[in-house]
């Protein structure tokens, strides 16, 4: 007679030689992986601790609005060139050599998920500590209380000279309940582009500046292989930009000016048609959604499109190397069907401080810097946009953006500032496509519009 | 009853093993005990994961569905508004019904044509590695790099299957910029990154088929689309039972290929459930309820549609 209980020891002998029996060529599996188990186990609990000896001593939390020495910035924009990442290696350097202490560390994000990516950013324990916000977003972020309260900053009497270089409808724009959320740094201008040559070709010597002879001047523009007209029309592609226009010509907008109500309906319904008929009646334009953004400025470098609606910043590219083998210039949308309103539609830029930032004094340090002339001319000039100042203007080497910054920026008229504007847009949009194709009238696209954003107003 | 005597082999001749009624029952439970508990041990890493990152998460969801804000503003309740808000939606129901209709032309689609390769590459007897591997490309491509490939076979000019067109004699289709041809453009985007992995799938299904049966079809005079119809489909009915449920439950989720290459347009056409879940939670202010409430309604859609299938396919 055996006891049947065998020792620990022997229990554990008897797995040692079990895990691999090598007289059947085979592994014990239970074993192994109860070995293998606790040797993870025992590296992984190794390692926390050899961690937690070697980690630093947690920083010091910083009083806001503190001088912060040491601090890194995490500036955070759209991409406004395809060299932008580049640009702004150089422009890194500039500012920590004159912010010795401050690291400069820029990232960007996409622009057709902007409101994504800053959402997604805003929500980390981590937001960047300055945000290049739009007007369509600004007011959102502030109403959640995300963007830092910064007059007291820009209103520092140090500053005032610099503020004031500063057109005074931007300080309006940040200026939410009273407060001050942002500097107003860039511009950009959505113009329309048109071939000289092509337009020589037919005959055609001025931009016109009525609807009834910019379609005449499509429809005589259209043919052997050339398009007369072309605009975005996706929402994917932002073709609301292109569309402003035409409807701010009538007097349309998206809200009425105390944003109370909707102002689409029906004031933007002539517009609307308008750009409906030349697209599915004069078929002047390429199918609808036939080429996407980039296909479209493809199409007019290439001398296939005779009027391009798009964005100022294109002539930089289209300068660059030997340039488009025609002449081209810049105009603006015609005046609206009672001959009185002509605008260009551009959107503005703010460099704002995420209130989540623990570092708000060296991030308005380099807010400034940003602003200042001898920074934000010299960008805008690279990558093609306008700035905001009203002491300077960049130094473009381009005729096209100096006319742009002369004679359209003057005429711009910016999108309204309301917490829901970039939703009311999005979302109605898909109205405005079925007048594009001629599902519909302007009258019923602009009616089908107003209810969506009366929803949200 | 008195001691009980046990034999144990192991022990051999070593003696016999006696224990008391009590003490047998206190070494039963002991073992069952033991035998219990090692696997829920072996259990335990699976069931972290599991609660961690789909019981909490979801049960979150459910909690979300009741408020609005919360991921960048404070959480207010708001009771049912999110789930009345979901059936009053135009665009929702606009999501769902693209969403079904995208399912029903990809997954017919794709399981004809992946049984189709599947039956030719058992047949064959040189290659086959090499095309089984060609088929499976696309499977392996990401979502994004597919979308870009796809550019340029759609493409207005000079997309492949436009250029094929125009030389038959055809116009040229304007693939993702209609609204009544972008998704069924999707769909062929969808059919041909998922070919490949249906395709092996129903390859090694076949292969493990009885060759008898299919011998004693033949000689009972059985054609080819006999043997198919009789012996084929039957034969792999639990592989098509697996295929059609696992399908349908990842169709119902598309999202990628729509936000890289429609974002939803032209028109709403192309706007699926996932993907306005997505512009709800991330896109627009306050909605991070109303999209927990929508994520909701995708999941009963996919248990719904999915025990349809489990019933309708068990039946047969």
């Amino acid at each position: 007679m055996t006891d049947k209980r065998l020792s620990p020891f022997d229990r554990a002998k008897l797995r040692r030689e079990a895990v691999i029996d090598y007289s059947r060529h085979s592994i014990n599996r239970r074993e192994f992986m109860f070995k293998m188990t606790a040797a993870g186990v025992g590296v992984a609990a190794a390692t926390r601790i050899g961690d937690a000896i070697a980690a630093p001593a947690p920083a010091m939390g910083v009083k806001r609005w503190a001088k912060q020495a040491d601090a890194t910035i995490r500036f955070v924009k759209g991409v406004h060139a395809a060299n932008d990442a580049e640009i702004w290696d150089g422009m890194k350097a500039e500012f920590e050599a004159a912010h010795p202490g401050i690291t400069l560390q820029p990232e960007f994000y996409d622009w057709a998920t902007m409101p994504e990516q800053l959402t997604a950013g805003y929500a980390s324990d981590d937001p960047w500590d300055v945000v290049y916000n739009t007007d369509q977003v600004l007011a959102r972020w502030v109403s959640e209380g995300l963007i830092a309260d910064i007059t007291a900053l820009a209103n520092d009497a140090a500053w005032a000279g610099e503020r004031e270089a500063i057109a005074p409808f931007t300080w309006d724009v940040v200026n939410i309940g009273g407060a001050e959320f942002g500097v107003g740094v860039l511009g950009a201008v959505f113009n329309i582009w048109y071939n000289l040559d092509l337009f020589e070709a037919a005959g055609i010597s001025e931009f016109p500046t009525t609807r009834a002879d910019f379609r005449e001047a499509a429809i005589a523009l259209t043919g052997d292989g050339v398009y007369g007209f072309e605009l975005r029309d996706s929402a994917a592609n932002s073709a609301f930009w292109d569309w402003f226009p035409w409807i701010h010509n009538d007097h349309a907008d998206i809200l009425s000016d105390d944003l109370s109500t909707q102002n689409v309906s029906p004031n933007g319904a002539a517009g609307t048609q308008f750009l409906g008929d030349l697209q599915s009646v004069d078929k002047v334009t390429p199918e609808v959604g036939a080429y996407d953004w980039d296909g479209a400025a493809a199409l007019f470098a290439a001398g296939r499109i005779a009027i391009l609606h798009d964005e100022s910043w294109r002539t930089t590219a289209w300068d660059a190397g030997d340039g488009l083998p025609f002449e081209y210039d810049v105009a603006m949308a015609p005046f609206g069907e009672d001959g009185t309103k002509q605008t260009a539609m551009g959107n503005f830029g703010y460099a704002t401080i995420s209130e989540g930032s623990e570092n708000k004094e060296a991030a308005w340090e380099f807010v400034k810097w940003f602003a200042s002339a001898d920074v934000i001319n010299p960008y805008a000039a690279t990558i093609g946009l306008q700035t905001v100042r009203v002491d300077s203007v960049p130094e473009y080497n381009n005729q096209h953006l100096e006319k742009i910054q002369a004679e359209l920026v003057p005429m711009v008229q910016p999108p309204q500032i309301h917490v829901n504007w970039a939703e009311m847009v999005r979302t109605m949009w898909p109205e405005v496509e079925k007048a594009y194709r001629g599902e519909q009238s302007g009258e019923e696209a602009m009616a089908n519009a107003a209810e969506i954003i009366n929803g949200l107003v | 009853m008195s001691d009980i005597t046990l034999t144990s082999t192991e022990i051999g001749a070593a003696g016999q093993l006696s224990l008391s009624p009590e003490e047998h029952k206190r070494e039963q439970r002991r073992y069952l005990l033991r035998r219990t508990a090692t696997a829920y041990l072996f259990l335990v890493p699976a069931a972290v994961f599991f609660i961690a990152f789909l019981v909490i998460p979801i049960g979150f969801l459910f909690f979300y569905t009741f408020h609005n804000g919360g991921i960048i503003s404070p959480r207010v309740y708001v009771g049912l508004d999110n789930w009345r808000n979901v059936f009053r939606d135009d665009l929702v129901i606009t999501s769902i019904k693209n969403t079904l209709v995208y399912c029903l032309m990809a997954i017919p689609s794709v399981f004809v044509i992946s049984m189709f390769l599947a039956l030719v590459l058992q047949q064959a007897t040189r290659g086959g590695s090499v095309f089984r591997s060609v088929f499976y490309l696309p499977t392996l491509t990401p979502y994004v790099v597919a979308a870009l490939i796809w550019q340029f076979v759609v493409h207005r000019d000079f997309g492949i299957l436009n250029m094929t067109l125009v030389k038959l004699g055809r116009d040229p289709v304007n693939w993702i910029g209609d609204p009544d041809m972008a998704l069924k453009s999707i769909t062929m985007l969808e059919v041909w990154r998922g070919v490949g992995f249906w395709t092996l799938l129903f390859l090694a299904a076949l292969i493990g088929l009885p060759k008898e049966l299919y011998q004693a079809a033949a000689i009972d005079g059985a054609n080819a689309w006999q043997r198919f119809r009789h012996l084929t489909i039957p034969l792999l009915r639990p592989t098509i039972f697996f295929a059609v449920v696992m399908a349908t439950i990842w169709n119902l989720q598309l999202f990628d290929s729509v936000s890289i290459m429609t974002n939803g347009g032209p028109q709403n056409s192309t706007a699926t459930v996932v993907w306005y879940i997505q512009q709800t939670t991330f896109a627009y202010t306050d909605k991070v309820g109303f999209g927990a409430a929508l994520s909701f309604t995708l999941l009963m859609l996919i248990l719904v549609l999915a025990l349809i299938e489990i019933r309708l396919l068990r039946k047969r």
